[in-house]
């Protein structure tokens, strides 16, 4: 099928996707014309208030949007090349666990309280690896050792609550990653969890990457923790992507407003600076008119030009695009890495 | 595991002690004279001090507990006052009914109740979940004698489906035996299968938006995987919590259903032995049945254990 002098497809690409919730009777976009690609060994992060339809977009992913009572209106998501929106529920369950994983903000609550953490991890290599009883417990605690929990074999029989935070955060990514997926999808991974913690997490994320040339969609509010991790960035606001570029050129020179906004907020030690903080709060999904969704926040906002069309993505630069009208003349403050 | 199991057996045997001192002392004050009853027609205040001495009571109450406490540690629950018959043998003699009959009630309870609880979490919000809600939350409202009475006068008398008394072992086959249990054990589970329905819904409708379903999902589980694995079990102990609640329950409900149907059951024994002033007979089917009681309560606590590892440490 694939012709040898054409370009591999990128491991996953995500074109125009619209999803919508249904609120009573009707329905109710929560995202909108979301497109992004990404590549084997590549971190890119999808950055955004809560409400800003980050996570919407990476269960639509996994297909589990029509679960939590949601449909995909419109766009398509191609995995190696294979088209998902639309593939029936047989072959999208093949898909998850197998060569898309997911881990969540609280490993807490998103790992089984009622199962040991060897269980949990077995079930990944009984399920999708086909693996008997005893192989997938000795696979399951080979992967605790992997990701840095000491004496495994003793843990693997510990339920979740005996877990620390990050601890438990590192069971949840060994089963994430115990069917050997290409891309783990990382929904705020380090959010619930002190902040030495979250180093070591990351840096377990970033080791694994290296070794398996794992694809992370990681998904964060957090600039801070992004610059850690990511490789590029598209930064999300009210449903759309408002900006999208390579970490460096986006931390120095943002081209959004929003961008410098959330980069405004990121403490500096030893800057003397003030803290700045975004004015007012996402607008609600569905009450967006014909203008500019970001511009009752934004401080460049122009009265008559804003206030009227709906800007679209245009690309500024290689892999660079911006969705503001004033994305030419505007000269936005970064700040170094 | 099993320190946690044989915690819970000793705080189980001081009730057993509790609750049988109570009845004793309850089955003293009572108006009525034991001796009296036996005694006969214009007995003689002699004749009846005499009964009263060869049947113990004139000792002070204390005494007559523990020599009482004291038989029944060692299996002997001593003998009725109306024939004579020993309490274990009457009990033992009464028990393969009323077992058939909890034992059919409660898998009605089960069987029925889970599946109308998971049908409604998973349509929770529409129509069949308002429905099976509705029909629960009325068939708590109903009592048992009359639910027997009616289901009799439908599938007995006019639909001449099932008998509507008496009793068949298990020996005599299966079908026999059965026939006789359904419309009874139907009428004891009603209220217990609703209960066990509207708790097991609600526990599933929580669990069900937890984030740990969302995972299971997102590793790829089948749907029968997600639901009877990951949900069930956590949705479990609410469930055991009424299940072991409302047993006591049906098994007291055993006193006026086996009335009903004419079953040779406990509760029968229960009903003539407080006619009769058969205290022996009395008693020994309390400390039976709290006996009994208190091993399922036993058996809902290690489930707790296993449903949820966190009451475990």
């Amino acid at each position: 099928m694939s012709d040898a002098t054409q370009p591999a497809p990128p491991l996953l690409e995500v074109e125009g996707l619209t999803v919508e919730y249904r609120t009573g009777r009707a329905w109710t976009r929560v995202v909108e014309d979301v497109s992004f690609t990404l590549d084997r060994g590549e971190t890119l992060a999808l950055v955004g208030e809560s409400g800003s339809g980050k996570t919407v977009s990476a269960t639509a992913v996994l297909g589990l949007v029509g679960r939590k009572g949601g449909r995909i209106a419109a766009g398509s998501i191609r995995f190696r090349g294979r088209e998902l929106v639309g593939l029936p529920e047989r072959e999208l369950r093949r898909l998850r666990g197998r060569e898309v994983a997911m881990i969540f903000q609280n490993p807490m609550r998103s790992l089984n309280p009622a199962y040991t953490a060897g269980e949990q991890v077995a079930e990944v290599a009984r399920v999708h690896l086909g693996m008997g009883r005893r192989d997938a417990w000795r696979k399951a605690v080979e992967m605790l050792d992997a990701v840095g929990i000491p004496d495994p074999e003793r843990r693997s029989r510990d339920y979740p609550h005996q877990f620390s935070g990050g601890m438990a955060q590192r069971l949840a990514i060994a089963a994430a990653l115990c069917g050997s997926p290409s891309l783990l999808i990382a929904d705020e991974p380090t959010t619930a969890l002190d902040v030495t913690v979250q180093a070591r997490v990351l840096e377990l994320l970033r080791d694994i990457q290296q070794q398996t040339e794992l694809a992370v969609l990681f998904i964060s509010h957090d600039l801070g923790v992004v610059a850690e991790v990511a490789d590029r960035v598209a930064v999300m606001y009210a449903g759309e992507v408002v900006e999208h570029g390579a970490i460096e050129e986006l931390f120095l020179v943002p081209r959004h407003p929003y961008t410098e906004g959330l980069l405004g907020s990121i403490p500096v030690l030893g800057s003397g600076e003030p803290l700045r903080s975004i004015q007012g709060t996402i607008p609600p999904a569905g009450s967006h008119g014909a203008e500019c969704r970001f511009a009752p926040r934004c401080a460049h906002a122009q009265p008559v030009a804003c206030a009227v069309g709906h800007p679209g993505l245009s690309v500024v630069g290689a892999g660079r695009d911006v969705r503001c009208h004033r994305a030419t003349d505007l000269h936005l403050e970064g700040i170094a890495r | 595991m099993t320190r946690y199991a044989l915690r819970r057996l000793a705080v189980a045997l001081p009730i057993l002690v509790a609750v049988t001192f109570c009845v004793f002392v309850l089955v003293d004050l009572a108006p009525g004279d034991p001796a009296a009853a036996i005694a006969g027609e214009h007995p003689t205040a002699e004749r009846i001090a005499e009964i009263r001495a060869s049947l113990g009571l004139d000792e002070p109450l204390l005494q007559r507990y523990g020599s009482w406490l004291l038989d029944a540690l060692q299996a002997n629950l001593g003998s009725s006052l109306a024939n004579g018959q020993a309490v274990t043998d009457a009990i033992g003699d009464r028990l393969p009914a009323t077992l058939s009959l909890v034992v059919v009630a409660m898998l009605i309870t089960l069987v029925v109740g889970l599946a109308a609880g998971l049908v409604a979490a998973l349509q929770h919000g529409r129509a069949a979940d308002r429905a099976i809600t509705a029909m629960a939350s009325a068939a708590i409202a109903l009592p048992p004698f009359w639910v027997a009475l009616v289901l009799v006068m439908l599938f007995s008398v006019q639909a001449r489906w099932l008998p509507a008394i008496g009793y068949q072992p298990l020996s005599a086959g299966l079908w026999p035996w059965l026939s006789h249990l359904i419309l009874p054990a139907a009428a004891l589970s009603l209220l217990p299968m609703a209960e066990v329905a509207l708790q097991f819904r609600q526990a599933m409708v929580t669990v069900l938006r937890q984030d740990y379903i969302t995972n299971a999902e997102a590793r790829g589980l089948t749907r029968p995987r997600v639901l009877g694995k990951h949900a069930a079990k956590n949705a479990a102990v609410p469930v055991t919590t009424v299940f072991a609640y409302r047993f006591a329950q049906v098994l007291g409900g055993t006193v006026a259903i086996e009335s009903v149907f004419d079953l040779p059951g406990i509760g029968r024994l229960a009903v003539t032995s407080v006619l009769n002033r058969d205290i022996p007979v009395l008693l020994g089917l309390v400390a039976f049945t709290t006996l009994i009681v208190l091993v399922i309560n036993l058996l809902v606590d290690i489930s707790y254990g296993y449903f949820n590892p966190k009451v475990r440490t």
